[in-house]
């Protein structure tokens, strides 16, 4: 037990090391100006940078209005997604007709969609919206496609043995089963729409965290690029945190899948 | 026997038929809205524009030169990020020390959402170099983590048959590990391709002035040339399902010997 | 009789350390094996057989006592130890021949072809050289991984359940050929298994082992001639007297109620 514990901070401190590092080295850069200041910038001063944003509201003002662009574009695209691959998992000839053009579609990097989806959309909410639904729909549609489709038969079996409704088919047996299939899927789109919406507010916005970091290259001021990378990457993290989480609570007998 | 085959063939046929179900309808629709006018035409081009659009990028050569730009593009960044992922893949995955002291931060940095980056390489302008890099730094991550776990899971039953054969280090490598953990690596090799050419069309779009595919639809739409735009995403769409049908074969090629673990489970 | 081979096993107690708990899995073991012999290790699932082999190979350091080879203390594993694992452990990614010649050193090219080609006729797989180990069926790859272990003429072979995984015709087949194999190459064999007719087919010496901790019951002497014939009285009464020492172990202490 001790051996375990005394072995786990040794991992920790180990994992400090670098960070500790590169603070310090940074610190000693700036402070002898070895670098120009368009390009590092002191880690302190990144920190100092980061309460500011936080005390005038600003930071929490971008996050909010991203959070609400992700949501929203998720909702839509996922649950896009898990209906049609439902769909095509329960029937085999809608299968047939829809993978063909859907396989065809997803061939466009996400980001080639941006063009086509401006000229359609203007450069409003709508087009961030629509782009991170892309980005959530096929993650969530081929998910949960495989999910259903891998149910073992054995299961069906028993099913059609108690003469199950669709309904309490899908209830009781297929999505239980398809549910570690499904987070996957979640998780994949949620960070998938959250990639997008920095992409998005990059090009087109006047406001969210996207829009902070180039606000912060067009001053060239690095402490808010940096104080915007972060955050960005902290928040995606979290929700990586809080899926998982959700993930065990909901699906204890199955091991949760790690982040790809 | 014949009878039987025949019937394969009819559903095969019957299959690709339905597939083609879809996909025909959208296009005869497309032509009747657009012959009737009643879409907005530079919302959605007729297939006549798209065409002639196409055939107009094709003979001045543009569509050509961007299309080449980019895949080089592509090529260097994906080169670049691909090497330095293999290198940190294995070397995380042979020592538990750098294991400890890099894992954190790999997987710190890894939180940030690709995009993010490009601001910041701006910032650093480093022109041509700053577009490839952040291509390599999304061609990077799949090839870590596949290669890492690749060479996590080589079966300890191998390395011991090495320890019998007396293996120096550079045969256990060579002779166990690297082949052993080489099928997850070609995974990593597809993955990043895929995302190295998804990240080629935002870095022309973020970074411009470079040339390239993203950037000529990038001008298109601010030309409201809808069909050009159209003619770009076809291209682009093409280019990235060769590159992922060729990352697939060789993924086939290499792990054939794989057949008996998937067969056996 | 070659005088290379002998192996002296003197004291030998091994212990595993599980989540703090210490489990003695060897005791106290003795055994002398003599050049050119065939010796059989059976014992119950769990009294640590494996264990043992992987001592003698050098894949395990931390024990107490002393394993001798020709008179010389052990130093990890060396080439004039062969062992065929339980399961076979070809490397897939490898062809036939790519695996039996895995462990040659310092031979050139030609030589090695010709080790090769000499052990794989050796086991009956001559035409297979190009097979991968996923189009093999379990007997050749047992084979194959018997020829890889030859390949550098180690004095000893250890064999751990070589035949475990095969059907009862096809192991009889292969008993054939594993006595040809060790008059051939002249070396000491040892080998663990599970079946007790395999064992006295085989084997000079049968080593009965007794379960937790793993301690030497008895070594029966197996006096028979070769090629030793299954259906003899003389092989069925050393069967007997084998399957004797597994009933002591069990104590008759049935009760019976009516
Ligand atoms: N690496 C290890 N760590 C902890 N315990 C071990 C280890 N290897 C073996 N043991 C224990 O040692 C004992 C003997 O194992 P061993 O594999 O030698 O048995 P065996 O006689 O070969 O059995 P079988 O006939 O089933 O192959 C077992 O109780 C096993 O749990
Ligand atoms: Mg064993």
């Amino acid at each position: 037990m001790n051996n375990n514990k005394v072995a786990q901070v040794k991992t920790i401190a180990i994992g400090l090391i670098v960070p500790m590092l590169l603070v310090v080295g940074l610190e000693i850069i700036c402070k002898l100006e070895i670098l120009p200041a368009q390009i590092v910038v002191a880690p302190h001063k990144v920190l100092i940078t980061f309460f500011e944003l936080i005390s005038t509201g600003e930071l929490l003002d971008h996050l909010r209005i991203s959070m609400f662009r992700v949501l929203t574009g998720f909702v839509l695209g996922a649950t896009l997604g898990f209906l049609l691959g439902t769909v095509m998992a329960l029937s085999a000839r809608s299968e047939r007709v829809i993978a063909p053009l859907l396989s065809a579609v997803s061939q466009v990097p996400l980001f080639g969609w941006i063009p086509l989806l401006m000229l359609w959309f203007g450069i409003g909410e709508t087009f961030k919206v629509v782009f991170i639904s892309f980005g959530a729909f096929f993650p969530m549609l081929i998910n949960t496609f495989e999910g259903i489709h891998g149910v073992p038969k054995s299961y069906l079996e028993v099913a059609r043995a108690f003469e199950f409704s669709t309904i309490k088919l899908l209830h009781k047996v297929l999505l239980p089963s398809a549910l570690p299939s499904l987070f996957t899927g979640i998780k994949l789109a949620l960070g998938m729409s959250w990639m997008l919406v920095v992409g998005a507010e990059l090009i087109a916005a006047g406001e969210g965290v996207g829009y902070l970091i180039v606000w912060g290259r067009q001053l060239f001021q690095m402490d808010i690029v940096f104080v915007g990378i972060a955050v960005v990457g902290f928040i995606g993290y979290l929700m990586f945190l809080t899926l998982t989480s959700l993930e065990v609570s909901l699906v204890r007998w199955h091991r949760p899948t790690s982040k790809k | 026997m014949p009878v039987l085959s025949i019937k394969g063939n009819k559903t095969k046929i019957l299959a690709v038929l339905e597939g083609l179900l879809l996909p025909v309808i959208i296009i005869v629709a497309w032509l009747i809205f657009s012959t009737l006018n009643i879409l907005p035409k530079n919302f959605f081009p007729s297939p006549k524009e798209v065409i002639n659009g196409f055939y107009e990028v094709l003979s001045d050569g543009t569509f050509i030169d961007n299309l080449g730009i980019s895949v080089i593009r592509v090529l260097k960044g994906f080169l670049l990020g691909s090497t330095t992922g293999f290198v940190i893949g294995i070397t995380l995955g042979m020592s538990r020390f750098l294991e400890k002291l890099i894992t954190p931060v790999f997987n710190a940095i890894r939180q940030v959402p690709l995009p993010a980056w490009a601001p910041l390489l701006v910032l650093v302008s480093l022109g041509e170099m700053s577009r490839v890099l952040f291509i390599a730094i999304g061609a990077c991550y799949p090839v870590v983590l596949n290669t890492f776990e690749g060479v996590k899971n080589v079966r300890s039953d191998y390395i011991e048959v090495g320890k019998v054969f007396r293996f120096s280090r550079v045969q256990r490598f060579f002779k166990i590990i690297l082949p052993s953990s080489f099928p997850a690596t070609l995974t990593g090799l597809r993955l990043s391709l895929s995302i190295s050419w998804m990240l080629v069309v935002a870095a022309e779009i973020f970074m411009t002035s470079g040339g390239g595919i993203g950037e000529m639809m990038w001008s298109c739409r601010e030309d409201s040339r809808m069909d050009l735009v159209v003619v770009c995403i076809i291209g682009i769409a093409l280019i990235g399902f060769i590159m992922n049908f060729i990352m697939q074969k060789m993924e086939m090629f290499f792990s054939f010997w794989r057949v008996t673990l998937k067969q056996s489970r | 009789m070659k005088n290379t081979g002998t192996l002296s096993v003197k004291n030998v107690s091994k212990k595993f350390c599980v989540h703090d708990n210490e489990i003695h899995v060897l005791d106290n073991i003795n055994l002398a094996v003599k050049a050119g012999e065939f010796i059989s290790i059976i014992g119950l699932s769990g009294c640590g057989k494996t264990t043992l082999l992987r001592l003698i190979v050098g894949l395990e350091s931390d024990y107490e006592g002393d394993i001798l080879l020709d008179g010389r203390k052990l130093n990890g594993p060396s080439l004039d130890r062969g062992i065929v694992f339980q399961d076979h452990r070809l490397f897939p990614w490898l062809t036939v021949e790519k695996n039996v010649g895995l462990g040659i050193v310092g031979k050139s090219e030609t030589e090695k072809k010709e080790i090769i080609s000499s052990h794989i006729e050796l086991v009956g797989l001559k035409g297979f050289e190009k097979s991968y180990p996923y189009q093999l069926s379990g007997g050749m790859s047992q084979r194959a991984a018997i020829a890889r272990s030859l390949v550098n003429q180690p004095e000893i072979l250890l064999l751990d359940e070589p035949l475990g995984a095969l059907d009862a015709l096809t192991r009889m087949y292969m008993h054939q050929e594993l006595e040809r194999i060790w008059k051939k190459e002249n070396i000491t064999m040892i080998m663990v298994t599970h079946d007790v007719e395999e064992a006295l087919y085989l084997s000079d010496k049968i080593v009965v082992m007794s379960a937790r901790p793993g301690k030497l019951q008895k070594i029966i002497p197996v006096p028979l001639a070769r090629p030793r014939d299954r259906a003899s009285v003389e092989f069925a009464e050393m069967k007997e007297k084998v399957l004797e020492e597994f009933m002591l172990h069990t104590e008759h202490n049935f009760t019976y109620t009516i």
